[in-house]
């Protein structure tokens, strides 16, 4: 077996570039409009992080998923979580088994240990049930009986929530939407999309999703062009542009903006830098870029942290959201010069 | 291949200079502004004289000429500073690359490569990716036809906008300053004013000794018109002195463009005229002008001598010697005024305290008046009203019946009397006097022709009246009190058998 070919900065750039194009083109197939959803979906993917999708019913958040995950050629599992899940319904158990005579336990696993796994109505299951997912989002590890199992490579949790029908749900702890790479929002699609949707989903034709890489070398190709993310570049300037809308979210510290210290009770962990900055180096090279640029920052912003900001009483008094918090830091904030 | 390190830095040489030029030209209107009124200032005085009266005193335009060259002073090491400020400002390894970053569209590319490939700072190279030659090929490409001098250039509009608005400023201030420190000249300034003014005309036109002394002296007379410490007779010596020297230096100057003219016939070359500017007159024919217009001043016809820049600073000469006569009027006039309060200071033992009750000092018999008006301030009289006031008898001083007061009328305390009614020089006082400056003459034909009839003879008039105490036709004295009424009141009725 020889060596493998050593290739270029730029060839890499460009193969990135090309399979983020064609994953997208390939979503996109089966889900209408949406686009900055499927983008965002891919991005978190590349960049190894997690996804919160919210959404009324019936606008394809599960489809979303599921498309993603077959159009990058990767396992995939759902969960319906319910009040009455079990962790062990999501990590797995050690079951008593007989083989030659002899009884032993041995480990059944449990859903989670895929590739692509998909939450679906997170916020149904109880705190315990949540945790043991949250626990396998952060760790890529699940614990049985002592015994650790690692979660193999990529790991990708998608969860999505309802925003309405909150009666008997579990919202999310703070501390536990902050593993959350992402928040994603769909809307409802625009009255072509919605024609189109009719269209595909009502006719003879079927639609379906191929995957873009081999499904033997997938996880290996996606950990690539992880690796091909991380290696995107900093400038001194744009670090301290992050850290000072970082900064400027955060309440009580010396440079929140008026509206911060008015609606928030807490501002982004630095979870949220490292999310911005994950963000930005996606989108620095989807533009061909191997530095990232204010622009890919702040195209970022609101992604990354409209789930971190944990707003006041009077935030939700007044109905002021945290998209609107943000695009006043945003405002608000002078690039370095 | 370009290095794009060395085009930042070779950029970033160009911006901080071009900062640097862009701050000190910032600053070059409101410098150029203060020369030109420094160099002007002359100019402004003299149309501020000649069209609203004001004059720039010499020690005031000293001030101004000093304050002048503090803002110049200050302007300078503003620019220096400013300029100093832009450069080092500017001249910065970052700030380039983020400049030349914008200015390329490079999306922060430039400045990613900056920070990680500054010579100075050494930890950037930790930072380095695996894709870092991809982000120098790409720099490369951005800069490869990027030439600095051509893309940073000297931009001057907006520096010389905000250079025009410093000027306007400076303009403004340098005027109320200026306004600030013109003055109302008194006589004596004027006068002093105006005998620079022909000195400075006379420099100008007369190079020979005689001129220069008599700018010379004009000036001098000027220094001493302007000092207060010297007394108004001294100065008034010296304006005659000054008076008499420019007659003689007119008559000089008659004569000798006399000579000239008698000499020449014609006066009409192209020579320049300053022989007849000091009065020499050396008859050679020397002048300048058309041989018509401004030389008819010497009563020669239509000569040409004494045109041009001649005429004018004779005639400046002229208005000089009309201006000093003025001059000498009010000198004299404000002297006689000093002397007048001094005199009313002393008549009140020179305390300078109030009036006593029913006390006036005008008056020269008895005046306690029980009844008096204390220290009210009386109404004078006007001169016409004075002439009017019968003169006291010679049995009651102060022309009053009796010495009651008023009777219980405050409106009226001791009729004012005149502060000066000597108008006339008495013997030894004033000016010389010449017979030109009488006033009459009196003269008596005589009663019967002596001797034959016809043929007539010189008669000797022994009887011509003789003036009883010593006078001379001198000139009145122009001072009048002060005393214009405050009100004018009918007199009452015990006061009108006084008046016949």
């Amino acid at each position: 077996m020889g060596a493998a070919p050593q290739i270029s900065p730029n060839e890499r750039v460009a193969e990135f570039r090309k399979t983020f194009s064609r994953a997208e083109a390939e979503v996109a197939r089966v889900i209408v409009g949406h686009r900055d959803a499927i983008r965002k979906v891919l991005t978190a993917l590349f960049c190894g992080g997690h996804i919160l999708i919210e959404g009324v019913p019936g606008l394809g958040k599960t489809l979303l998923v599921k498309a993603s995950a077959e159009a990058l050629g990767l396992s995939f599992k759902r969960i319906q979580f319910t009040p009455d899940l079990m962790p062990s319904d999501i990590v797995g158990t050690q079951v008593l088994a007989e083989s030659d005579g002899r009884r032993e336990f041995s480990f059944k696993a449990g859903p989670i240990f895929a590739h692509v796994v998909l939450g679906d109505e997170i916020n149904r299951a109880t705190p315990k049930t949540q945790s043991a997912v949250l626990e396998a989002m952060e760790e890529r590890q699940v614990t049985v009986f002592g015994t650790t199992y690692e979660l193999e490579a990529p790991f990708f949790v998608l969860a999505t929530q309802n925003p309405i029908e909150l009666e008997g749900t579990y919202p999310l702890p703070e501390a536990q939407m902050d593993r959350f790479l992402f928040k994603v929002v769909m809307g409802a699609p625009k009255p072509d999309e919605l024609r189109e949707i009719l269209a595909r989903t009502t006719g003879a034709t079927s639609y379906k999703v191929q995957s873009i890489f081999d499904p033997v070398r997938a996880p290996e190709q996606i950990e690539t062009e992880k690796a091909l993310v991380r290696e995107v570049m900093v400038g001194e300037p744009v670090e301290r542009f992050i850290i000072g809308i970082i900064g400027a979210c955060t309440p009580g510290g010396p440079n929140a903006i008026p509206e911060v210290s008015q609606y928030l009770r807490f501002g982004p962990s630095p979870r949220g830098a490292q999310a911005l900055i994950m963000c930005a180096k996606v989108n620095a090279l989807l533009a061909g870029r191997v530095t990232i640029s204010y622009e890919d920052v702040e195209d970022a912003i609101i992604p990354s942290l409209r789930h971190r900001l944990l707003r006041n009483f009077q935030a939700e008094a007044e109905n002021v959201s945290a998209e609107s918090i943000l695009e006043q830091a945003v405002k608000r904030l002078k690039r370095p010069r | 291949m370009v290095n794009p390190i060395e085009q930042i830095g070779k950029s970033r040489r160009r911006i901080a200079r071009v900062a640097a030029i862009g701050a000190a030209v910032g600053v070059t209107l409101p410098i150029v502004i203060t020369i030109l009124f420094a160099l002007g200032l002359d100019v402004i005085g003299a149309l501020t004289w000649e069209n609203f009266g004001y004059i720039l005193t010499d020690q005031r335009e000293s001030i101004v000429n000093n304050m002048l060259a503090a803002a110049f002073a200050v302007q300078l090491i503003v620019l220096a500073l400013l300029a100093l400020f832009a450069y080092r400002k500017t001249d910065d390894f970052m700030t380039t690359a983020e400049a030349v970053d914008d200015y390329i569209g490079g999306h922060q590319e430039i400045l990613t490569l900056a920070t990680l490939a500054d010579p100075t700072r050494p930890q950037g190279r930790e930072r380095r990716s695996p894709l870092y030659p991809m982000l120098w090929r790409r720099a490369i490409a951005y800069l490869d036809l990027f030439e600095p001098r051509r893309e940073f250039k000297l931009k001057l509009a907006a520096p010389l906008k905000r250079s025009a608005f410093a000027a306007g400023v400076v303009i403004v201030v340098l005027a109320a300053a200026t306004l600030a420190f013109v003055v109302m000249p008194t006589p004596d300034q004027a006068i002093a004013h105006r005998l620079r003014v022909v000195a400075r005309a006379l420099d100008k036109s007369s190079p020979t000794p005689a001129g220069k002394d008599l700018a010379k002296a004009m000036r001098d007379v000027a220094r001493d018109l302007e000092n207060p410490k010297l007394p108004p007779e001294q100065k008034l010596q010296e304006l005659a002195a000054m008076k008499r020297e420019l007659e003689r230096s007119q008559q000089q100057r008659q004569s000798g463009s006399s000579m000239a003219k008698n000499s020449s016939g014609g006066g009409s070359g192209s020579g320049n005229s300053k022989g007849t500017d000091s009065g020499s007159g050396s008859g050679a024919g020397q002048g300048e002008g058309s041989g018509q217009g401004k030389g008819n001043r010497s009563g020669m016809g239509t000569g040409g001598t004494g045109s041009g820049k001649g005429s004018k600073t004779d005639q400046k000469m002229i208005q000089l010697g009309n201006d000093i006569s003025k001059a000498q009027a009010q000198i004299e006039a404000e002297a006689g005024r000093r002397d007048q309060t001094k005199g009313s200071q002393q008549a009140n033992n020179g305390s300078g305290a109030a009036p006593k009750e029913g006390d006036n000092p005008n008056a020269t018999g008895p005046q306690k008046q029980p009844n008096g008006a204390g220290n009210v301030a009386m109404p004078g009289l006007t001169s016409e009203a004075r002439n009017n006031v019968p003169a006291p008898s010679s049995g009651t001083p102060s022309g009053r019946r009796d010495d009651k007061g008023s009777m219980g009328d405050t409106h009226l305390g001791d009729m004012p009397k005149a502060g000066n009614y000597e108008r006339y020089y008495k013997e030894g006082e004033g000016p010389g006097v010449g017979i030109h400056d009488a006033r009459y003459v009196t003269f008596r034909l005589p009663n019967a022709v002596v001797g034959n009839a016809g043929a007539g003879a010189t008669v000797a008039d022994a009887e011509h009246p003789v003036a009883a105490a010593a006078y001379t036709n001198a000139p009145l004295k122009e001072e009048r009190l002060a005393d214009t009424p405050d009100e004018r009141q009918l007199v009452p009725p015990r006061y009108r058998d006084l008046i016949h």
